[in-house]
This record gives structure tokens, C-alpha cells and sequence, in this order.
């Protein structure tokens, strides 16, 4: 087999399957943050979802990292506010407004 | 207060400043109470804080310019209220885990990106009161940024204008916080048997 071939198997199949430690894995992490914070460009999100599916190190990392927002957007409990509250501010606006 | 010095005046009649107030500045009330009582842990504090934000606005519509972002302006109103008139008074839980977190802190892990032992099936089983418990033991701060950032969904140059600091600041402060919740979130598992004690 021609030895271009050989590389070019190597980089894009079997890669593909192997590629179980990131060599970029802390800069990888730094994008998925400002990706999941909708701050990204499209070039890095490009790159970054081309990346994900030949790493599986990142790959996980993507899935935490989603499944820690979700976790914080829907676990964490609103209070509610209390029903004087918005009455007892028109009150006091009303009293600056006759002053 | 420098909210009153950046934008060029505008003069609101009465009949539109009740307008504003009620078409963009009430309907956050829900959030601000939330992120009053994030930052005081007390109902009556939270209530103070968003009644006294409110007056603020009152005072200074003058400075507020129609059609830009409402809530961020009376986010930053608040969160300075907080800082001048709250901070000192505010009672902060009990910070159980308070050595570990701070010797975390000191590290320089905490500026690196880390990934954990955390696995998603671990966060399957946590109950908000958890999720609540290591948010809110937070640094202020940190658990600013996390609110501001992951509850409230502000971009971050909004935060940037919110807290009065640079994007870069945002992002580095945000990417800390995160880690160190994640880390709390780690210690959680750790507590409950999903994480081996090494
Ligand atoms: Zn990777």
C-alpha cells in the first residue's frame, strides 16, 4: 500500500476509533464553554463539533458540561416573590412622585 | 454611583415613566428578587434590595435609554446596591467544606480546565437542594457571575456592564466559578458514594 494511503487511513479511520486522549483537551474545554455560552463564532463551532466526533475525550466532556448546565438551569429552585412586594414599591414610587 | 454619569439625559414625563416601569422595568421583578435573594440569602433583605433598586431606577430614569436593556440596567442597580448597602450585613451559609475549597482556590488548578471524575449518571441523582447548596456556597463573586451567566442567560458583555468589569474579566472569572462548582459538585458525589476515595 502506498505509503500516502496508509497515512491517510491512519489519520481518518482508525483515528477516529482511537483517539482517547486529547492533546488539545484543555483548549477544547475553553471553547465548549464560550459554545455552550452562545459566544462563540462559527469557526470555532465548526471546528470544534468537526473535532468531537473523532474525540472522545471531548466528546464526554461536551456531554458533561451540557448535562451540568441542564442541571443547574433546572434544579436550582426560584423563589417565589412575595405578593406585597411589587403593591408596597408602587407605594413608595408614588410617595417620591408627591414629594 | 456612576449608573446616572455614561448615557446622555432623557426626559421622562410621568405619564412615561409609568409606562417604562411597567412595560420593562416590573416584569423582572421575579428575576431580580431571585438574584436578591441569591446574594443575601434572607427574604427581607431580598425584598429591601429590589424595593430599593426600583426607587433607584425611579430617581435615575433619566439615564436609562429606552429600547436598550432593561433588566441589565436594573441588574447593575441592584448589584450595586448590594455591594454599597448589603455586603457587610449579609449572612453567607456555612462554608462546611471551606478548607478544601479554599486551598482549591489558592491552586493554580483552578484557572486550568479540568476535567473530573464526574460522569453524568452522578448528576442524574443530585436533588436541586444540592445543586442549590453548591451554588450558593459559592464566593459572591463567583456565584454572581454563575447566576447572571447560566439563570438569568445575560451575554457577556452585558455582565461586563452589569458587575463593571472587562469581557476578559467575565470569561476568566466565569470559567473559575464553573470549575469550582463543578469541583463542589465532585465532592457531593464523593460524599454519596459515586466517587471512590482515593
Ligand atoms: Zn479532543
Amino acid at each position: 500500500m502506498a505509503k500516502n494511503l496508509q497515512n491517510w487511513i491512519k489519520k481518518n479511520l482508525i483515528s477516529r476509533y482511537v483517539m482517547t486522549d486529547c492533546p488539545e483537551e484543555e483548549r477544547c474545554l475553553h471553547v465548549l464553554e464560550v459554545i455552550l455560552d452562545d459566544e462563540s463564532t462559527l469557526d470555532e463551532e465548526q471546528e470544534y463539533f468537526a473535532h468531537i466526533e473523532q474525540c472522545w475525550t471531548c466528546y464526554q466532556n461536551y456531554n458533561l458540561e451540557k448535562a451540568i448546565r441542564e442541571l443547574i438551569k433546572t434544579k436550582i429552585e426560584k423563589k417565589p416573590v412575595p405578593d406585597t412586594l411589587l403593591k408596597s414599591i408602587k407605594l413608595e414610587i408614588e410617595k417620591l412622585t408627591i414629594e | 454611583m456612576n449608573l446616572m454619569s455614561e448615557a446622555p439625559k432623557r426626559q421622562y414625563s410621568e405619564a412615561e415613566k409609568a409606562k417604562v416601569f411597567d412595560g420593562e422595568f416590573f416584569p423582572h421583578i421575579d428575576s431580580m428578587y431571585n438574584f436578591a435573594y441569591r446574594l443575601t440569602f434572607d427574604e427581607d433583605d431580598a425584598k429591601d434590595l429590589v424595593q430599593e433598586t426600583y426607587l433607584k431606577a425611579f430617581r435615575f430614569i433619566e439615564s436609562f435609554q429606552e429600547g436598550t436593556n432593561a433588566k441589565a440596567w436594573l441588574f447593575r442597580i441592584l448589584k450595586n446596591s448590594f455591594i454599597n448597602d448589603f455586603r457587610k450585613k449579609s449572612k453567607e451559609p456555612a462554608k462546611v467544606d471551606y478548607q478544601e475549597v479554599e486551598s482549591y482556590y489558592n491552586s493554580d488548578d483552578v484557572d486550568k480546565a479540568i476535567t473530573t471524575d464526574l460522569r453524568i449518571d452522578m448528576l442524574k441523582d443530585m436533588m436541586g437542594d444540592e445543586v442549590s447548596t453548591a451554588l450558593n456556597t459559592l464566593d459572591v463573586d463567583f456565584r454572581t457571575v454563575i447566576i447572571l451567566c447560566d439563570l438569568e442567560g445575560f451575554k457577556y458583555d452585558e455582565m461586563a456592564r452589569i458587575l463593571d468589569i472587562p469581557i476578559g474579566t467575565v470569561r476568566s472569572r466565569l470559567h473559575r466559578a464553573r470549575n469550582l462548582l463543578r469541583e463542589k459538585l465532585r465532592m457531593y458525589a464523593k460524599t454519596m458514594g459515586y466517587i471512590k476515595k482515593s
